[in-house]
């Protein structure tokens, strides 16, 4: 081989890369004609390039084949089969976002509801003052008028349950 | 922002439409690009089945970072290399065919003859000038969304599809 034949094939060899990148329309214009240059000068590298581009070709034309009929079909049932199982693994109140908007109904009415029936029954207690009637007596305390308290209807009733010891007892009755 | 990329983010958003349309645009490009990957009408099936049950799966997670066929590809492809791994994790076991890249016998009824040339000299390059002359040869990507999809420089794109030129020309078609 002559010296020129090896530079060539040197030459040829550090191209190739550009040739490959040549052949996909992948350089910038002074390499691209740093390439033509190449290529117009060097028949080895002209062979090489069409050699290339032929086998690129050949894998080019292999014609495209259609996906089985079935496979959406396939892909739609593997899609629910999956969502379900990750819904399974989800907790409760993820899967079943308006659990706790229910919960909460619950919780305020069964709340609302044992505090209407505790306040009825507070009213309705056989000895329990109503709170009006403590504070008529707080207030003839404060007033010094135990001797008037026996007019009061119920006061013993009252006096049992609310008073501590002693304090009322000669007052009354 | 691509058309392809706007119907993704419509899925994302929960409209079941826009996955029939992306299953139509793309089932077919999935499918052969799969299929030339790993060689197996069965295999490619399956993967492409599981390529579009983790789109769907991936759309409420979806950002437009890439272009979507680059991001739907990138899928495709790991699950090839994964399929390509395993297939020779258990070569060993199945001494028939344990230096045999060519189809299988069902396989080769599927395929002309061309086709399956073509497949057996693909089969035989290194999985990332594989993928690199797939994605090239068969989807006509850029340098730029092969090195997205492969996770490397164009650089290194334009020497991984040099290379396997290289060894294309090497085989007679």
């Amino acid at each position: 081989m002559s010296i020129r034949g090896i530079v060539s094939s040197i030459r040829l060899h550090f191209s190739k890369e550009l040739i490959s990148a040549y052949a996909d329309n992948e350089l910038d214009r002074s390499s691209r004609n740093r390439l033509q240059r190449l290529l117009d000068g060097s028949a080895g590298a002209r062979a090489y390039y069409e050699r290339m581009s032929m086998i690129q070709g050949i894998i080019n034309a292999v014609p495209e084949r259609q996906p089985p009929g079935d496979l959406k079909q396939r892909i739609d049932s593997a899609i629910l089969n999956m969502r379900g199982q990750a819904r399974y693994s989800e907790p409760a109140h993820v899967r079943h976002p308006m659990v706790w908007v229910y919960a909460g109904t619950f919780a305020a009415v069964l709340l609302a509801v044992v505090t209407v029936i505790g306040i009825h029954r507070l009213k309705t207690r056989p000895g329990v003052p109503e709170s009006s009637m403590l504070a008529s007596i707080d207030m003839y305390q404060n007033m010094g008028l135990y001797e008037h308290m026996d007019m009061i209807e119920h006061l013993d009733e009252v006096m049992a349950v609310d008073q501590p010891e002693g304090t009322l007892k000669g007052a009354v009755r | 922002m691509d058309d392809d990329t706007k119907t993704m983010l419509r899925l994302k958003n929960g409209e079941r439409a826009a996955f029939d349309e992306l299953y139509d645009r793309f089932s077919k490009k999935v499918y052969n690009y799969v299929l030339r990957f790993v060689g197996s009408v069965d295999v490619s099936e399956d993967i492409t089945q599981e390529v579009f049950v983790k789109m769907y799966m991936a759309a409420k997670t979806y950002e437009p970072t890439a272009k979507f066929s680059t991001w739907l590809f990138t899928i495709a492809t790991n699950l090839a290399i994964n399929e390509h791994h395993k297939s020779k994790r258990v070569e060993p076991l199945e001494a028939d065919s344990a230096h045999d890249d060519s189809p299988s016998p069902d396989d080769r009824a599927a395929l002309n003859d061309m086709e399956q040339s073509i497949m057996g000299c693909i089969q035989k390059l290194p999985v990332n000038q594989k993928t690199a002359i797939l994605l090239r040869g068969y989807e006509g990507m850029n340098y730029a969304d092969i090195a997205r999809v492969l996770n490397i420089s164009e650089k290194a794109v334009k020497s991984l599809l040099s290379r396997a030129r290289g060894r294309l020309m090497e085989v007679d078609i």
